[in-house]
């Protein structure tokens, strides 16, 4: 036996032994999910604009955020690719979460999310939670139009099928990097891993 | 020049230069439930009832839509009905591109369907969620056979020849990237060619612009890019991030918006990708909003769905009759729809058709009290300012077979 496998063997032992007579049990890793109450709620508002981002811990509530979904047209219907908000139910991760996304378009702190269709309506797909920034968490704004690694103003809560959250830039709030603390430390959750349930989109609470 | 808003907020409203138009009411979608006016009775038969067809092509005022497809499999085009062998669908290209397109001839339709769709409920990362095919249609005969398996978005040349996009493994998986590639067959229909040239990226086939083949790049967040083809491996960006409202009849030309400002259209020489317009369209109500899927006849393009700055939402819905003259675009007449009607909010107008008579079809989508999501047509008189509704409600979008290229009337 290698003196790490005795060492490890040791404090298994231990912590056996620990459990055995103290009855401590070791508190259960968080981990991102509705089965275990860490998950987000998106409840659309009256505007693209001004809808509500919420995150939960063990079932509380540990974060509230404006954030927005959906564009300029056509915006409070789900069954409108490239325009219209989210449909209702519940997310995945598509390929979890990513501090330094920088495929093609959306860079920085994102969450993927799985695909998802609004019976009878056409299948949205490629769908992330994320901000305006750049792949190292960054502003960009070389111009005085909407440049799109730029958080310049509400209208950046606009989206042509995602949820958008605030970046802390021109006074708005820290919503990403909140939202970001959240999920690594009361969430439990880990970069590129494929979590259940983590969003839910509706008028109304989720079903848990 | 002065703007006047013409007609209340429950009426049909015209908007043109002078405040030259009409008003006029609008019947609800439908008199089950809805209450408000009823609709021509010729328009109450259930949604699975043929007497549908008949009905929209009896329509009172006379309005026959050219092409378009309907619930229950019933297609009608150039006036005959047929029933297809399955209903049309496309989980992947709907909206974007029309599931069902005629030849030019109008001897053939080509449509959408998918094999094994169960929804998306149940499904884990990269399971196959469903197998997209294309089948082609011999209206004479009513053949209705698989035309190419594991492919959609069928877009048909005024040659014959079909483009489509293929999925590279055959099958749609969920939530994983489905990477697809341009395909286009010979006027025979013999062997296909590859188009595109990379393997990672999902392409959508959009139609053709005379000998140019128009699709897009589906990247993350849904966002696009609008290229041109000019054969296999020759392509051009037209736009990066504009999409298309329509294109022209004799395929010079292509109509883009921005699908970051859906205030601003762009006219493209399809050619060489030239600018030939740029800018915004002024009504009083705000700027005229554009999305993909409209239609051009002529000089004359509808667009949908509706008007505003983007300071309030919902904006103002409605259509705009634009036309493209002497190198410029601008607005002929800009109809309002009521937001809400007969108990229901509306949330969305898309897929604006022209109809043979001049008039405009085109499909709303709406929510009752309850939040339950409606759908239904209206084809609408834009001289008048009058819509009226010509199916049932329903609770899907259908398909709609694109119009715009072969709307010349070639009887089958």
């Amino acid at each position: 036996m290698t003196r790490h496998a005795w060492l490890r063997a040791s404090l298994l032992v231990v912590a056996a032994v620990g459990i055995l007579v103290l009855g401590v049990v070791p508190p259960a890793l968080a981990t991102p999910g509705a089965s275990y109450g860490n998950y987000m709620w998106y409840k659309p508002g009256t505007q693209p604009t001004n809808g509500t981002l919420r995150a939960y811990t063990g079932y509380h509530q540990a974060l509230s955020m404006t954030a927005g979904s959906g564009s300029g047209v056509n915006w409070n219907d789900p069954c409108v690719p490239n325009a219209g908000r989210l449909p209702d139910g519940w997310y995945n991760t598509y390929n979890g979460h990513h501090v330094d996304h920088k495929n093609d378009l959306i860079k920085g702190r994102v969450w993927g999310l799985s695909d998802k269709a609004k019976a009878g309506c056409q299948t949205r797909t490629a769908l992330f939670i994320h901000t305006e920034e750049t792949a190292d968490n960054g502003q960009y704004c070389p111009t005085n139009d909407d440049d799109p690694y730029c958080w310049e103003n509400a209208n950046d809560y606009l989206s042509i099928g995602c949820v958008k959250i605030s970046y802390p830039n021109n006074g708005f709030p820290n919503s990403i990097g909140s939202l970001h603390t959240w999920w690594h430390g009361g969430a439990g959750g880990l970069n590129s891993t494929y979590y259940s349930q983590i969003l839910w989109v509706g008028a109304s609470s989720p079903p848990l | 020049m002065v703007w006047g808003r013409c007609g209340s907020a429950l009426l049909v409203a015209s908007l043109v230069a002078g405040c030259g138009g009409a008003a006029g009411t609008v019947s609800p979608p439908s008199a089950a439930g809805a209450g408000g006016t009823a609709p021509p009775s010729s328009v109450l038969a259930t949604a699975s009832d043929s007497r549908v067809v008949d009905a929209v092509i009896s329509d009172t005022r006379g309005v026959a839509p050219t092409g378009f497809t309907i619930q229950d499999r019933l297609v009608t085009v150039a006036g005959r009905t047929f029933r297809l062998a399955y209903q049309p669908m496309d989980v992947l290209a709907a909206m974007l591109v029309p599931e069902a397109v005629p030849t030019f001839d109008g001897k053939t339709l080509y449509y959408t369907m998918w094999e094994g769709w169960r929804g998306l409920d149940g499904l884990t990362e990269g399971e196959v969620g469903g197998v997209p095919v294309i089948r082609r249609v011999d209206l004479a005969s009513g053949v209705d056979e698989v035309f190419r398996r594991g492919a959609y978005a069928a877009a048909v040349a005024e040659d014959g020849r079909v483009a489509y996009v293929e999925d590279l493994d055959g099958a749609y998986r969920f939530s994983v990237p489905n990477p697809t590639r341009v395909m286009v067959t010979s006027s025979d229909g013999g062997a296909d060619e590859v188009w595109s040239t990379e393997d990672d990226i999902r392409y959508v086939t959009v139609g053709w612009a005379g000998e140019v083949l128009v699709a897009y790049q589906v990247l993350e967040g849904e966002y696009v890019r609008t290229v041109a083809f000019y054969g296999p491996g020759r392509s051009r960006l037209l736009s990066e991030g504009g999409m298309v409202v329509a294109i022209s009849p004799d395929g010079s030309k292509v109509l883009l918006i921005e699908q970051e400002n859906w205030t601003h259209f762009v006219v493209e020489d399809v050619s060489d990708g030239a600018v030939l317009w740029s800018g915004e369209l002024d009504t009083p109500l705000g700027p005229v909003n554009g999305i993909y899927g409209c239609d051009w006849d002529g000089d004359r393009i509808v667009v949908v769905p509706g008007a505003g700055d983007g300071s309030s939402y919902p904006y103002v819905f409605g259509f705009a009759i634009l036309r493209f003259d002497d190198g410029a675009l601008s607005l002929e007449r800009f109809v309002v729809v009521p937001g809400e009607t007969a108990g229901l909010r509306l949330i969305s107008l898309m897929t604006p058709r022209f109809t043979t008579d001049g008039g405009v079809r085109l499909q709303a989508s709406a929510l009752d009290d309850k939040g339950k999501q409606w759908f239904w047509d209206m084809v609408c008189d834009p001289a008048a300012a009058a819509c009226a509704p010509v199916t049932p409600r329903r609770d899907t979008y259908l398909a709609v077979a694109e119009v715009n290229n072969w709307s010349g009337g070639v009887q089958p």
